[in-house]
């Protein structure tokens, strides 16, 4: 097949961006997804990757870059994490309402204020809503191998909406596996040259950007939902291919691990799943029923799916490495949103942890399901949210 | 001017009829003699602004070239990443051409055109200085001149206007590195189209700043349009002049040199500088400008 | 109609928004008179034909101009050029030079061939007596026409005026002669040394219409003492004498009485004539003075000089002039001319020693011809319609100096024009000068947009040294070369006429002004009447009229 390497995960993600062929890449150092920026920079320096390679003045520059060259009817990257991703914010928003399937890296990272460099997931849900899908990627192997079938799946003409490729700062971006590097000829098959419907060119004058009003936005949104809805089947299509490929599959838009016969399920997203997935198998040899649903996607999200999952559990425990400020844990509130009009459902905990780098570990895990465990056996959720692993210490009384 | 020099301009129009700008639209002009000095070939990025809105209404598009409207902020960016992905394609040949207004130019957009300029993209910037910012109901920009009514620094009580005087993005495009940095105005329309199609033929970042006399926030009537705005570049508040690769190259000598006054009388927002003596102190500023102008550019 | 994916437009959709109605003013295209042709007493298109020699086209020009004026080498020699007071350019920088275009079209067209006769030609015939500027032009335009038209001229030469009243310095004959040929072509037949008289009735003779255009040849009379004696000369006889190329002897010292052209005239023959003094006597000063400026310097140039305020009382001598006395006058209240009448100051009798005397003090019509039943004003002219030039007796015709009284060759031009339609009308039995035209205003120097002008002096033709000038009869000035007719052609502001600059093409904010026809058109579905292409119209032939809901 591919040569394994053991790499920092950084450069796999650059290696896989290679294998993909961009013709516009623009860059914007942040920490931490600068090193991804960097490998490519050196690749385009050594003659390896041939593109158009712009290190730009912003992040709000950067993302207007590809969004100009995929306009332009080209295959475009960008990364970014934190704050660029807020500054990129407009941009995104601009690139999925005007269709164009460019791929991004968000290396997970808290927002300021108060500035930190940590690992969590309020950057990437902040932009939940601007019709760029999101996948969460678990390891190094996928960290690489997604964004392969990221490209396969924005650009699908059914689809053509932009898509990020969340990866944990640090744990992810800076740790050293191995990743097997697949061949170039198989991902060219895998993933053809970029055709366009439709791009800026003299041939073909169109013109992009032009205003909606009451007339026809509904409807425009309604159409653009309409994409994500088909995404969903898309994403678990570009899976199953990439698996008969390469012989590996991450999961369609989840994956399910011992849920079988559990009674309590863990959602989480991110790189945790590994601790979640160790923590598992320790309390299933004490003969604790516990399962893991890994969300890959969180955008289109895959409410069936988890439904589906997690329908025959008492409760489940959803963890979210972000905050909506105000409210609570955003995709434990769309679980419970997704479950609440299912007849029987299992009972909702939303657990708040490893928000701001915090570690998830496994006793981190196990005081979940002690929680869920508690919850079922009081028949009730006493909170919506719960703060998992909060230090007493450094809090005001 | 022989009869015949204006069978020499296209006949062909590049931005047609239909689109919803005000009548007597300086900005509508001016896109419509650039498009006729560069061509079909061409990709063009509009950023937010009058040209976008009244030219990229629903179901209204007046561009029969190709056509982007990103944001306010970013034509500079984007159009840097078009220029990008040409030359990925190898269609260098096609020129991506900006036009922003000054708002999008002077202000929000400033660093995205300097990191552009910068970068040496291979595009025509053009900027259309109606000096404010009108599409959003004429408040004040960094194109706006000292001591002028904007809704954002009204002529009041204890107000004469904008209080700071204008930058001077030409300026700042030469010392950024631009290669070519000129102004122009619809009021020469052989002079703009002269410096568009040079700006056309330079393979780097090209910057012109065209003067666009604005009924609507300006205040004047409709039909004088062209006429105001060959009386602002006699008064030498605007002067029209080429910068390359950083040393002045031209500048149109003015014909028959008016006071500043002539041009400010007959703009509507200006009228509170005539309203009370305490406006000639502005004027006087306004002239000082303008002979300023006149010196430096050897009008 | 709906946008596609990513809210993708296709080009020029916006056509499909008629902004038309946003419209209350609207643009017109409407012509209006140059000021040029307005003043134009033959009524000349000048701004046409400058714009064709502008470009080039002297043929397209060449016929134009003889649309209405059959002899542009002549006109445009010996022509006041009215047209070029009125020029509204002078108030820019300087009138175009309209008469030595109109000569130089004039010159370019004797060295093309000849116009052909019509071929279809009407049966009735047309007497015109006369051969004058009135009776060339009515002939040709008639000619034109079909019709048969005689031409009983009474001198040897034809011409009137042109060919025995103005001299050869200003124009040449063989000039005259070449472009009333060019009218012959067309089947005029001129009969010479034929003076119609009272007995002939040329209605009887089978001619359907007559015109009469015998001019004004009848020298008056000083009415001062001596005026019989040998050395006093009517002007009008002398200049015929010298223009038909007899010898006249005239002294060495001339005194020329009168202040018209042809006083000049006559004093400017006389200087070549080896008088060795030559003085012009006026009864008013400068100001009031008939002739032209320009006349009246090329006079003073050849070292003729002028009196002013002076008028003569007696002619001195026995038999043959030895002096003339004078008197001074001064000017008092306006007489019927509209000048300050001249008062003689009592008690200034003066001498003047001089042995020829010139008397140009006016001339009228020999009305001799005529039988008594038309009518004639006390001044001694024919009393016509003012529109149809019809006199009193059906069938009957008149216009030039005969009406007039002496006036210009261009005024003769557009009478014999106006009678040859008035001709037409009456043998096809329509009813005369019923139409009434619209007002058509013309362009003024504010109603132009001189931004596009640049300022240009007005080119001049060179002229022979004035040492050389007086020693014979050569033409004094030459004419314009192609260039720099076309050169001078450029300055030409096209008042009132659209000359295509494409001004409201080019800035039109709605790209709703399109090309028709070499000219210009709008398309009102989408104007949106803002007026700037009125605004910026150089020569005023765009008005802005209220939108009709």
């Amino acid at each position: 097949m591919g040569k394994t390497e053991v790499m920092e995960i950084s450069r796999g993600i650059a290696e896989a961006i290679k294998a993909c062929r961009p013709q516009v890449i623009a860059s914007f150092p942040i920490t931490p997804q600068t090193h991804i920026i960097e490998h490519l920079a050196q690749m385009v320096a050594n003659g390896e990757l041939d593109c158009e390679y712009i290190p730009s003045d912003s992040e709000f520059a950067s993302a207007s870059i590809v969004h100009g060259a995929s306009a332009a009817g080209v295959r475009a990257y960008t990364a970014s994490a934190s704050q660029g991703l807020l500054l990129m914010t407009e941009v995104l928003w601009n690139m999925a309402g005007t269709r164009l399937p460019v791929v991004l890296t968000g290396a997970n990272r808290a927002l300021s204020a108060p500035i930190s460099i940590q690992c969590d997931h309020q950057d990437t849900f902040s932009l939940r809503d601007s019709g760029v899908m999101q996948m969460y990627v678990e390891d190094a192997q996928e960290s690489y191998d997604a964004h392969i079938q990221a490209y396969k799946l924005a650009e699908d003409p059914d689809v053509l909406l932009p898509i990020m490729v969340c990866v944990d700062g640090w744990s992810l971006t800076h740790a050293w596996e191995p990743i097997e590097l697949l061949a170039q000829e198989l991902v060219d098959k895998f993933l053809p040259p970029y055709h366009p419907v439709q791009y800026l060119t003299p041939d073909n004058p169109i013109s992009y950007g032009t205003a909606y009003d009451d007339r026809a936005l509904m409807e425009y949104r309604y159409i653009m939902q309409k994409a994500m809805d088909c995404a969903k089947s898309k994403a678990v299509k570009v899976a199953d291919e990439f698996n008969e490929m390469f012989g590996r599959h991450h999961g369609g838009l989840i994956q399910e691990y011992r849920m079988d016969d559990a009674e309590i399920g863990i959602l989480a997203m991110g790189s945790i799943i590994g601790t979640v997935k160790v923590a598992i198998d320790e309390m299933r040899a004490e003969g604790i029923k516990v399962g893991l649903v890994k969300v890959r996607f969180y955008r289109p999200f895959p409410a069936d799916e988890i439904i589906k999952a997690v329908k025959d559990t008492r409760c489940i425990a959803v963890i979210d490495r972000n905050i909506s400020l105000g409210a609570g844990g955003a995709l434990a509130a769309d679980v419970m949103a997704a479950l609440y009009n299912f007849k029987n459902h299992p009972l909702v905990l939303g657990c708040l942890a490893g928000i701001g780098g915090r570690e998830v570990t496994r006793n981190t895990v196990r005081n979940i399901v002690a929680r869920a465990q508690k919850a079922i056996d009081t028949g009730k959720v006493e909170e919506m949210n719960e703060w998992v692993g909060l230090n007493p210490e450094i809090m005001e009384d | 001017m022989a009869i015949n020099a204006i069978d020499t301009i296209p006949k062909e129009e590049l931005f047609v009829s239909g689109h919803t700008g005000c009548g007597g639209c300086g900005q509508a002009i001016a896109t419509k003699l650039v498009l006729k000095a560069t061509g079909k070939n061409v990709i063009v990025v509009t950023a937010t602004g009058c040209l976008e809105t009244f030219a990229g209404g629903y179901l209204i598009s007046p561009w029969e070239v190709p056509w982007m409207h990103p944001l306010f902020e970013n034509a500079a960016a984007v159009a840097s990443g078009v220029e990008a992905a040409l030359k990925t394609k190898h269609r260098e040949d096609i020129k991506v051409v900006v036009l922003a207004g000054d708002g999008g130019t002077f202000d929000i957009g400033f660093g995205m055109l300097s990191g552009m300029i910068e970068r040496r993209h291979n595009v025509l910037y053009v900027c259309m200085d109606n000096q404010a910012y009108v599409n959003t109901g004429y408040q004040r920009s960094g194109a706006t001149m000292y001591g002028t009514a904007t809704t954002t620094t009204p002529a009041g009580k204890i107000s004469l206007g904008k209080v700071q005087p204008n930058k001077d993005v030409p300026a700042m495009m030469v010392a950024n590195g631009a290669d070519y940095v000129a102004t122009a105005s619809p009021s020469y329309p052989w002079d703009l189209i002269r410096k568009i199609k040079k700006a056309m033929e330079i393979k780097g970042p090209t910057y012109i700043q065209v003067h666009i006399p604005c009924p609507t926030a300006h205040v004047f009537p409709e039909s004088k349009t062209i006429e105001i705005g060959r009386i602002a570049v006699e008064t030498g508040l605007v002067p029209l002049y080429e910068i390359e690769k950083g040393k002045l190259t031209s500048s149109e000598k003015i014909k028959q040199k008016r006071p500043v006054e002539d041009y400010l009388k007959r703009l509507g927002w200006y009228k509170h500088l005539f309203a009370s003596g305490d406006g000639a102190a502005v004027i006087k500023e306004l002239q000082r400008v303008a002979d300023e102008n006149i010196a430096k550019f050897n009008l | 109609m709906k946008p596609g994916l990513g809210g993708v437009v296709g080009p020029g959709i916006s056509l499909a928004n008629k902004t038309g109605t946003w419209r209350t003013m609207r643009p017109v295209y409407k012509n209006v008179l140059s000021p040029c042709r307005a003043a134009c007493p033959a009524g000349n298109d000048i701004q046409g034909y400058i714009n064709l020699v502008k470009q080039g086209e002297f043929k397209e020009g060449l016929e134009l101009i003889k649309k209405t004026n059959p002899l542009p080498a002549v006109l445009g020699r010996v022509c006041y050029h009215p047209c070029e007071e009125k020029c509204n350019r002078g108030e820019f920088d300087e009138a175009i030079a309209i008469h030595n275009i109109e000569r130089f079209l004039g010159d370019y067209g004797l060295t093309l061939p000849r116009e052909k006769e019509v071929r279809e030609k009407r049966e009735e015939k047309i007497a015109i007596i006369g051969s004058g500027p009135a009776g060339l032009s009515c002939a040709y335009h008639l000619a034109r026409m079909g019709y048969r038209v005689t031409i009983f001229e009474a001198q040897p030469v034809p011409g009137g005026m042109l060919a025995v009243g103005i001299p050869d310095y200003r124009l040449p004959k063989d000039v005259v002669k070449a472009e009333i040929e060019a009218i012959q072509a067309l089947g005029v037949e001129i009969c010479t040394n034929t003076r119609i008289g009272p007995g002939d009735n040329l209605l009887e003779q089978g001619y359907r219409a007559v015109f009469i255009a015998i001019g004004a040849h009848k020298s008056m009379k000083m009415g001062v003492m001596g005026e019989d004696k040998e050395g006093v000369f009517e002007a009008l006889s002398f200049l015929h004498e010298v223009n038909l190329g007899k010898q006249v002897s005239i002294g060495g010292k001339v005194a020329v009485i009168g202040g018209g052209n042809v006083a000049i005239d006559a004093a400017r023959v006389a200087i070549r004539q080896r008088a060795k003094q030559v003085s012009i006597i006026y009864r008013r000063s400068r100001a009031e003075m008939p002739a032209s400026d320009e006349e009246v310097e090329a006079a003073e140039e050849e070292g003729i000089s002028i009196s002013y305020l002076a008028a003569p009382n007696r002619v001195l001598g026995d038999g043959k002039v030895t002096g003339l006395e004078c008197i001074r006058m001064k000017l008092g209240e306006p007489d019927e001319s509209g000048r300050a009448r001249p008062i003689p100051i009592k008690g200034s009798e003066f001498t003047v020693d001089v042995d020829t005397v010139i008397s140009a003090i006016g001339q009228t019509p020999d009305l001799s011809f005529a039988d008594k039943k038309l009518e004639t004003t006390p001044g001694g002219t024919l009393v016509v319609d003012e529109k149809t030039l019809a006199t009193n007796e059906s069938g009957i015709f008149a216009g030039g100096d005969v009406v007039t009284g002496p006036a210009m060759v261009a005024d003769a031009i557009g009478a014999g024009s106006r009678a040859a339609n008035s001709i037409d009308r009456y043998v096809r039995g329509e009813v005369l000068g019923v139409t009434e035209e619209e007002e058509v205003p013309i362009a003024s120097f504010e109603d132009l947009n001189l931004a596009y002008a640049v300022l240009a002096p007005k080119a001049r033709a060179s002229k022979l040294p004035v040492g050389e000038r007086v020693r014979g009869f050569a033409e004094i000035d030459d004419g314009f070369s192609q260039e720099i007719a076309r050169a001078e052609a450029e300055r030409c502001l096209s008042c009132g006429v659209c000359n295509s600059c494409g001004n409201c093409w080019l800035f039109c904010p709605d790209a709703c002004v399109f090309s028709k026809n070499g000219g210009y058109d709008i398309n009102y579905d989408y104007c949106k009447g803002c007026g700037i292409c009125a605004n910026e119209c150089p020569v005023m032939a765009i008005t802005m009229v209220v939108e009709e809901k």
